[in-house]
């Protein structure tokens, strides 16, 4: 293994420390103060959203330490917005996180709702209110995008690069991927996403992050590089986040479907999240790999 | 680029520590309102008038920023520049969207010690934060085209009208509008009457979109308006 590897190998080590240490600190602070998870029950909601929140940026801080602690400089940033002659990822960004929540609701309906017919799933009232609701909550995302961005500028625009390099695309993105999914173990340990009370708590809950992310992972990964700009991938972490199929079925849904859901566990409904994110992800996936054979046959 | 906004950021240094020095100032008042009036819809109407000032102490930075600028002599090297006329003018844009967004930061991270403070998530002003974020954009992408044709000091006389415009609109709204809705009502009351009905809601909802559409058309515009301002200043 040559120096530059191994500095390489360093840097990933320091940013991934740099980027958990905080919300294990967090964590385990929080634990030890109140004698419960954070999201165990609803009276630390308010502790765990301000947590959440700020933790997102722990990786982009760990991005900006590890430049200057290695002295590795700021080239390569992927700061710049590079709109021109990218304006589709900027579009898709969005769209195909809107797509994947209305295939989310069909699966769930196939699922959970066949006895009812699908329009049967949606309020009819206010229908105007609804929707404007609705896109008020994707702008809203591409607005208040920074917190995705903390998360982005460490994942995308710092590790990514540096473990494609260092590894090949593929194994890249498990890796990348199992490295994003551990580090919402903390989280996970807490109830984030779950709960606490599913069977396999917290190991289960912490092995479907981490395949989560993994499967998310080629989508914002692809963004990133065809733009050479983290800022798609920020506003689709983001929308990704707002517009889960459940704050979407809040909004559209009659009362007997919210009603029922409400009762459900999230892990089955995590389950059933997995078919989509994986066509998005085998799909983006190719698409970064079409790119390599492209500079291929070109060089 | 890069060396263009390197430069903004070193000839507003001044400025920037104001910015933060008040951001100390509204977070301590924040937290003191915060704690004085407790949960409710006052405490979130001091914090949404706070976030407004420091949007709005953001926004005179504006004028400071193309003031520096404005001598011929600047004007002509910057065409020399690899970036040409085309970055000084983009670098202006960049600068005033990273101060909002760090000005946005800031007002979230506020926003989350406020809530944490008060154990609250219903007292968050994230929604006043992202409104106001994006009607600061929909001013400056109005008032930086007249900054450029015209000069700093007939921009700032413009954002000047422009700020007395609004009141004038809702005077004349409040005079012979329909305001049937709004009797027997106190402020709050009226504030969440305006905020509810369905066209507010698509407002909300296209707000967003009309901003950054409008931020670029406003480059645009100011790509085709930085060779004539010059001239003006000549």
């Amino acid at each position: 293994m040559n120096n530059e590897k191994k500095l390489e190998i360093k840097r990933i080590v320091i940013f991934s420390v740099l980027s958990v240490l905080p919300l294990v600190i967090a964590a385990v602070a929080i634990n030890a103060v109140y004698g419960k998870p954070m999201f165990a029950d609803g009276g630390m909601a308010t502790i765990g959203y301000v947590v959440a929140a700020l933790a997102m940026f722990a990786p982009a801080i760990a991005n900006v330490l590890t430049r200057l602690l290695t002295k590795e400089g700021f080239k390569d940033s992927y700061l710049a917005l590079n709109f021109k002659g990218n304006g589709r990822y900027y579009t898709a960004a969005v769209l195909v996180k809107v797509a994947e929540v209305a295939a989310l609701i069909v699966l769930i309906w196939l699922v959970h709702f066949g006895s009812m017919g699908f329009g049967e799933m949606f309020a009819t009232d206010y229908l105007s209110e609804r929707w404007g609701t609705f896109v008020a909550q994707i702008g809203f995302s591409i607005v208040m995008f920074l917190p995705a961005f903390g998360e982005e500028f460490g994942w995308r625009a710092y590790l990514m690069p540096k473990l494609m390099g260092l590894c090949g695309k593929p194994a890249a993105m498990v890796i990348g991927g199992i490295i994003w999914g551990l580090w919402h173990a903390p989280l996970t340990v807490c109830g984030h996403n779950f709960g606490v009370d599913y069977p396999g708590f917290p190991w289960l809950g912490i092995l479907m992050m981490c395949l989560m992310c993994t499967l998310i992972n080629p989508f914002f990964t692809l963004l990133t590089e065809r733009t050479k700009s983290v800022y798609p991938a920020a506003f689709a972490h983001m929308v990704n986040n707002n517009i889960s199929f459940a704050v979407t079925l809040s909004i559209f849904g009659s009362e007997a479907v919210l009603e029922k859901l409400s009762e459900m566990s999230s892990v089955p409904l995590f389950w059933l999240m997995m078919p989509v994110l994986f066509v998005t992800g085998i799909v983006s996936f190719v698409l970064l790999m079409r790119e390599d054979k492209k500079q291929g046959q070109l060089s | 680029m890069r060396g263009l906004l390197y430069k903004e950021f070193v000839v507003m240094k001044p400025w920037i520590w104001l910015l933060l020095a008040f951001q100390a100032v509204v977070t301590v008042t924040c937290m003191l309102t915060g704690n004085l009036y407790g949960v409710g819809e006052e405490t979130m109407l001091i914090h949404g008038m706070c976030y407004f000032l420091m949007f709005f102490i953001a926004g005179t930075m504006n004028a400071e920023l193309f003031r520096n600028d404005e001598k011929q002599l600047w004007q002509s090297f910057v065409g020399s520049t690899p970036q040409g006329f085309r970055g000084q003018v983009q670098s202006k844009y960049y600068m005033i969207l990273i101060v909002n967004l760090v000005v946005m930061l800031t007002c979230f991270v506020t926003d989350c010690a406020v809530i944490l403070m008060l154990n609250d998530m219903g007292n968050s002003a994230m929604a006043i934060i992202y409104m106001i974020f994006c009607v600061m954009l929909i001013g400056n992408a109005i008032e930086l085209p007249f900054i450029i044709r015209f000069g700093s000091s007939n921009g700032l006389n413009i954002k000047l009208c422009m700020i007395i415009l609004v009141p004038i609109l809702i005077g004349l709204y409040v005079l012979f509008g329909d305001i049937s809705m709004f009797l027997g009502k106190d402020f709050l009351e009226v504030v969440e009457t305006v905020f509810s009905t369905t066209t507010a809601i698509w407002i909300q909802a296209l707000l967003p979109f009309a901003a950054m559409g409008l931020y670029y058309g406003s480059y645009r515009l100011s790509l085709k308006l930085y060779r004539k301002g010059a001239e003006v200043d000549e």
